[in-house]
C-alpha cells in the first residue's frame, strides 16, 4: 500500500450564483477509513461530487489518487467507486447484468466483466436474486448491488454516500461489516458520507467535518476520543443517587442522562479510580464507556465555534 | 397505569397475504419503540393505530376506543408518515394552517400556533417563504413533524422521524420528543436506527412476519431472554493478566483475545452473583482498565436474539 | 491448497480502450431495444419486406429474359400480352443502363421510402430506451461516476439508434440489391445497379444519421417516457399533415417535419423524376405510359432543391444538441 495521499486539495473553492458552498477548503487526506461528516447543505456533498467531477469547480486545485481531477477524468474513475444515495439502477436490467455492464463500462473486457460481476456479488451477499431484474429488488438488495456496483473494478477508493439508509437494522449490519473490510481486509480506502455517527464511529479511522463550505475538524478518530478523555457514562441496575452523592464528594461533575445512565466527569487517564469509588459505594457497573459520544461532541462543537464565527 | 394502546388478536390480511397474525399487546404510555425488519408489518399496524386501515380480526383500542370512522379520537392522534407527503406547491404556514382548521383549531389562534410550531421543529424562517416542493429532505421532515404536533395530540405515532436529518437535528428532534413525552403526550417511535432508540425509548415493541416477538421494557425483556450469558467486553492494558485473574477466580464460561487492540471479551454464566464481586476482581487483578462494554445489553443484541 | 479463498479479490487484468466502452454502451443499448415489445416482430417483417424486394426485383430479371418462366406464364394470362413483353424485352436487352440501373433506382427509392416509414415508426418506443430512462432512473450519475465521458455516453447512444436503424432499413435494404441482384440472370447486374447502390448508402447513411441525433434530442427532452415518445410520433404525424398541405399555401412550413425533409434527400438523391424522363425518352411507349401518370405524383417526383432541406435540418439537428446538451449533465 503506498503512502501517497488518495485525496489532496489546495484552496478549492465551489460557487453556485452567489453562494459558495466549498470556499478554500485545502485538504492532505491519507489511505484508510474516512469519515465525512457535516450538516445538511454545507458542502459535503458538493465536496465529494466535486473530487467525483459531478459538479465542475469554480477555483482551486483537487487531485484524487495524485491524478488532477479536471484533467483525468476518465483515468481517475478507472479506480474510483461511487455509491450514490439515491437509486440510480438501470431498470429492465438483471442484477448480473448490470454489474457487469457497470464493469465494462470502466474497461473491463466482458469475460472478465461478468467474472469480477458474480465475484462482487457473493462478496456482497446477493443469491439467486441476481438474476432477477432490478426493479423487482427490495432495499436492502438494492443497496448491496450499489455497493457491488462501485467495487466490481477494484478501485481504490470508493466513495459512499449513505449505505445503510433504509435498510432494517440487520441490513445495516451486513452492510456496515462488509464496508469496514473494504479497507481493513482489502485495502481500499473508504470515505463514508453519513449522518449516522454510531456507524461512521465503528468503521473509520479519520474524520473529515465540513461545514459551511470549510474543513472545521481533519483528524483521526482516536485523537478526537483522546481530547474528550476523563468522562465517562456509567450504566448501573440502580441506587442513581448513591452514585452521584459519591461523585460530589470526590467533587466530580455527574448527570443523570434521560437513557438512565450517569455521566461522569472523572477527569483521569484511566477507569480505575471511577472503579475504586464504585468498589466504595458496593454498586457494580453493567457498562463504564470512556468519552462516550466523542463524535457527536466533536460535531456540536465545530459546529457552534462555527456559526460563532460567522 | 392504563395501557394507550391495546391489542387484542388483532390480525390483518391482504387476501392471502398476511399482514398482521393474531397480535396482542399492551403500550405503556411514555416513549415505545417499534422496531422489526422491513415487511414485518409495522405499516401495518400504523394505519390501524391511525385509523387508516380496518382490522381483519380481533381489536385495537387507542384509548379505549377504535381509531377507525372516529373523528373524536383522531383529533387525539398525531402522525408523522415516512413518505415525503408534502404538497410541493404549498408554503409550509399555508398547509399547516389548513390542516389546524381541518382539526377544529379556534381560527383567531392558528397563525400564532403554526409559527411557533415551526419554531419548535428549528425550521429556519428565512424558508418560512419558499414552497415546499424546494425544501430539502430534513426540511420536510420538520414540516411533517410540525403538522403531527400541530393540534397537541395526546398519541404521536412517528415513521421514521429523523430520516434525512444531520446529527444536530437528530438531537433536537430527539430532545423536542423526551420534552413532549414529559409533558404527559404518549409518543411511538418506528425506526430502524436501533442506537437511537435505545437511548430514547424505555419500552420496545419488536415485530417481525406479522407478529410479535417482545414488548415491555429493554430490561424486561433482556432479563426473559433464556440461556442469557452475559457477555463483557473490557479494554485494558494488559487482557492476558486479567484473563489469568478472571480464570483464576472461577468465574469465566468463556474468553477471547485480542492483544492487538487491548480488548478482552468474557462470557459469564450467572449475572447475579458475578456483579457484586465485579469492581473487586478488576481492580484486584491490577490492570488499568479503559472501558467496559455489554456485548449482550445493547438493543441491537436484544434485537437480533429475538428475531433469530 | 484444499481451501480456496473466495473472498475479495483484487483485479490485475488489462484495462481495454474507450472505443470498447463506447461499444459497450452501444451493444447494451442495442439489446435492450430488441426487448421492447413487438420490436423483433417489426425487424422481422423489415427483413421481409427486404426479401419481398428481392423477389421483385427477380421477377423484373426475368421479364428481360426471352423464354422465361415468367414470360411463359404472362401468355397463358393473355396472348396478346406476350409480343408486347417480348418487343420490350429485346429493346430492354439492349439499353441495360435503363432496364436494370433506372428501374432498380426507382424501385429502391419507392421501397427505401417506404421502410423509412416503418423504422421512424419503430424508433418511437426506442426513443425512452436512449436517455429517458436514464434521466427518470438517475443512472447518468452511475455513467458520469465510471470511466467514461459526457461524450462518450452519447456516442454509445448514438450507435444504439444508428444501429438499430442498420437493422430495420439498411440492412434489410442492402440485403435485398445483393439478393435481387444475386438471383439476375446476368452477373452484369451488379454493375449496372451500381447506382442504385450509391444513392441507397448516400440517402441511408445520411438519413438514419439524422434520424439518430434527432431520436437523441426527443430522447433527451423529458423524463417521461410516454412524453417523448408522444412527441417523436406528434411531430412525425404533424409534419406528414401539413406538408402537402402546406405546399399550396406556404411552402416553408412543409419544412417543420422531418419526414418531408427526409424524403426531399431521398428525391434529390435518387433523381426519381430525371430517371423517369429519360426512360420516357428512350422509349415512346413508355413515354406515352408515363404521360398518364397524375400531375401531382409527376409533380411530387420532382428532383427539389436542398437548400431549404438543409436549413430545416441544421436548425432542427441544433435544437437537438442544445436539448442534449442541457438535459444530459453529469449530476
Amino acid at each position: 500500500m503506498s503512502a501517497q495521499l488518495v485525496i489532496e486539495t489546495q484552496a478549492l473553492c465551489k460557487v453556485f450564483g452567489n453562494q459558495k458552498a466549498l470556499d478554500d477548503v485545502s485538504l492532505a487526506v491519507a489511505p484508510g477509513a474516512i469519515g465525512l461528516l457535516g450538516p445538511n447543505g454545507a458542502g459535503k456533498t458538493t465536496f465529494m461530487k466535486c473530487l467525483l467531477q459531478l459538479q465542475p469547480i469554480s477555483s482551486g486545485s483537487a487531485k484524487l489518487l495524485g491524478r488532477e481531477v479536471g484533467a483525468e477524468g476518465r483515468e481517475i474513475r478507472k479506480r474510483v467507486g461511487y455509491t450514490p444515495e439515491l437509486d440510480c439502477h438501470i431498470p429492465g436490467m438483471a442484477g448480473c447484468e448490470y454489474v457487469t455492464y457497470c464493469a465494462q463500462l470502466c474497461g473491463l473486457p466482458f469475460q472478465a466483466a461478468r467474472q469480477r460481476a458474480h465475484e462482487m456479488l457473493d462478496f456482497v451477499g446477493m443469491g439467486q436474486e441476481r438474476y432477477r431484474k432490478i426493479d423487482t429488488y427490495s432495499t436492502g438488495m438494492k443497496q448491496r448491488l450499489k455497493l457491488a456496483q462501485a467495487i466490481v473494478h477494484d478501485p481504490e477508493i470508493v466513495f459512499l454516500d449513505e449505505p445503510a439508509n433504509g435498510l432494517d437494522p440487520k441490513g445495516q449490519r451486513q452492510i456496515l461489516e462488509l464496508v469496514q473490510s473494504l479497507w481493513r481486509a482489502y485495502g481500499i480506502t473508504v470515505v463514508l458520507s453519513s449522518h449516522m455517527l454510531h456507524d461512521v464511529e465503528q468503521i473509520c479511522e479519520q474524520i473529515i467535518i465540513i461545514a459551511r463550505g470549510r474543513v472545521l475538524v481533519h483528524d483521526s478518530l482516536a485523537n478526537l476520543k483522546a481530547r474528550r478523555r476523563g468522562s465517562a457514562e456509567v450504566v448501573v441496575p440502580g441506587r442513581h443517587e448513591e452514585l452521584e452523592a459519591a461523585c460530589a464528594r470526590r467533587q466530580w461533575p455527574c448527570e443523570l442522562l434521560p437513557n438512565g445512565h450517569v455521566k461522569v466527569e472523572h477527569r483521569s487517564e484511566s477507569l480505575n479510580p471511577l472503579l475504586n469509588l464504585l468498589h466504595e459505594i458496593q454498586l457494580a457497573p453493567l457498562e463504564i464507556i470512556p468519552s462516550p459520544n466523542a463524535l457527536e461532541e466533536t460535531f456540536v462543537q465545530a459546529l457552534e465555534i462555527s456559526h460563532a464565527a460567522a | 397505569m392504563n395501557p394507550v394502546i391495546q391489542a387484542r388478536e388483532l390480525s390483518r390480511w391482504y387476501g392471502m397475504v398476511m399482514g398482521l397474525n393474531n397480535v396482542s399487546f399492551d403500550i405503556a404510555p411514555g416513549l415505545t419503540g417499534l422496531v422489526g425488519p422491513n415487511g414485518a408489518g409495522k405499516s401495518t399496524l400504523i394505519q390501524i393505530i391511525t385509523g387508516q386501515l380496518q382490522p381483519s380480526a380481533g381489536s385495537l383500542t387507542v384509548f379505549g376506543r377504535t381509531p377507525w370512522n372516529n373523528p373524536a379520537l383522531l383529533q387525539r392522534i398525531g402522525f408523522c408518515p415516512e413518505h415525503d407527503a408534502v404538497p410541493g406547491d404549498l408554503r409550509p404556514l399555508d398547509w399547516l394552517g389548513g390542516l389546524a382548521r381541518l382539526s377544529g383549531l379556534d381560527a383567531g389562534e392558528i397563525p400564532g400556533r403554526c409559527e411557533a410550531m415551526l419554531d419548535t421543529v428549528k425550521l429556519p424562517r428565512e424558508h418560512w417563504s419558499k414552497t415546499m416542493g424546494q425544501y430539502s429532505k430534513g426540511m420536510k421532515q420538520r414540516v411533517k413533524l410540525a403538522q403531527g404536533l400541530l393540534h397537541q395530540p395526546d398519541l404521536l405515532v412517528l415513521d421514521e422521524p429523523m430520516n434525512g436529518l444531520d446529527p444536530m437535528g437528530r438531537q433536537e428532534i430527539a430532545g423536542l420528543l423526551a420534552e413532549r413525552a414529559a409533558g404527559g403526550a404518549s409518543i411511538l417511535i418506528s425506526s430502524h436506527i436501533l442506537a437511537e432508540l435505545e437511548s430514547l425509548c424505555r419500552n420496545i415493541l419488536i415485530l417481525n412476519w406479522g407478529r410479535i416477538l417482545a414488548s415491555g421494557s429493554q430490561k424486561e425483556i433482556r432479563g426473559d431472554l433464556k440461556n442469557w450469558s452475559e457477555e463483557l467486553s473490557i479494554q485494558c492494558d494488559d487482557p492476558e493478566k486479567l484473563a489469568r485473574h478472571l480464570f483464576d477466580a472461577g468465574i469465566l464460561l468463556g474468553f477471547d483475545l485480542e492483544p492487538a487492540a487491548g480488548l478482552l471479551c468474557i462470557r459469564v454464566k450467572d449475572a447475579p452473583s458475578f456483579y457484586p464481586a465485579w469492581t473487586g476482581l478488576l481492580l484486584g487483578s491490577g490492570v488499568t482498565v479503559h472501558a467496559i462494554r455489554s456485548q449482550s445489553r445493547s438493543l441491537q443484541n436484544i434485537f437480533q436474539k429475538v428475531t433469530a | 491448497m484444499p481451501l480456496h479463498d473466495i473472498n475479495y479479490k483484487h483485479w490485475e487484468g488489462i484495462h481495454l480502450g474507450v472505443w470498447s466502452r463506447r461499444r459497450a454502451i452501444a451493444w447494451n443499448g442495442l439489446t435492450a431495444c430488441l426487448q421492447v415489445r413487438w420490436m423483433m416482430n417489426l425487424v422481422v417483417l423489415c427483413w421481409g419486406l427486404g426479401l419481398a424486394a428481392a423477389a421483385v426485383l427477380f421477377l423484373v430479371g426475368q421479364l428481360l429474359v426471352t423464354d422465361s418462366a415468367v414470360g411463359r406464364w404472362i401468355s397463358t394470362l393473355n396472348p396478346n400480352l406476350v409480343m408486347f413483353a417480348n418487343l420490350l424485352a429485346g429493346w430492354l436487352k439492349n439499353h441495360p443502363e435503363i432496364s436494370v440501373g433506372t428501374t432498380q433506382n426507382v424501385l429502391f427509392y419507392f421501397m427505401g421510402t417506404w421502410l423509412m416509414r416503418v423504422s421512424i415508426f419503430a424508433l418511437g418506443p426506442i426513443i425512452p430506451l436512449l436517455i429517458t430512462r436514464d434521466l427518470a432512473c438517475n443512472a447518468i450519475v452511475i455513467y458520469s461516476s465510471k470511466a467514461v465521458t459526457r461524450g462518450d455516453y452519447l456516442l454509445g447512444k448514438f450507435a444504439t439508434a444508428f444501429g438499430f436503424l442498420t437493422l430495420t432499413w439498411l440492412g434489410p435494404v442492402c440485403a435485398a440489391w445483393f439478393l435481387g441482384n444475386l438471383l439476375a440472370p446476368d452477373w452484369t447486374f451488379f454493375w449496372h445497379a451500381r447506382l442504385a447502390l450509391e444513392n441507397i448508402l448516400i440517402y441511408g447513411l445520411s438519413s438514419m444519421a439524422v434520424l439518430s441525433l434527432l431520436a437523441l434530442g426527443v430522447s433527451a427532452l423529458s423524463a417521461n417516457e410516454k412524453t417523448t415518445t408522444a412527441f417523436w410520433f406528434m411531430w412525425w404525424i404533424l409534419g406528414g399533415v401539413i406538408a402537402p398541405i402546406a405546399q399550396h399555401t406556404r411552402p416553408w412550413l412543409s419544412h417543420l417535419g422531418f419526414g418531408f425533409n427526409l424524403n426531399q434527400i431521398a428525391l434529390h438523391t435518387f433523381r426519381v423524376a430525371d430517371n423517369i424522363k429519360s426512360a420516357a425518352d428512350s422509349i415512346p411507349i413508355l413515354g406515352a405510359m408515363l404521360e398518364n401518370l397524375r400531375p401531382a405524383t409527376r409533380s411530387a417526383l420532382e428532383t427539389p432543391h436542398l437548400a431549404g432541406t438543409c436549413l430545416a435540418l441544421l436548425v432542427m439537428l441544433s435544437l437537438a444538441a442544445w436539448a442534449v446538451h442541457l438535459r444530459v449533465k453529469p449530476e
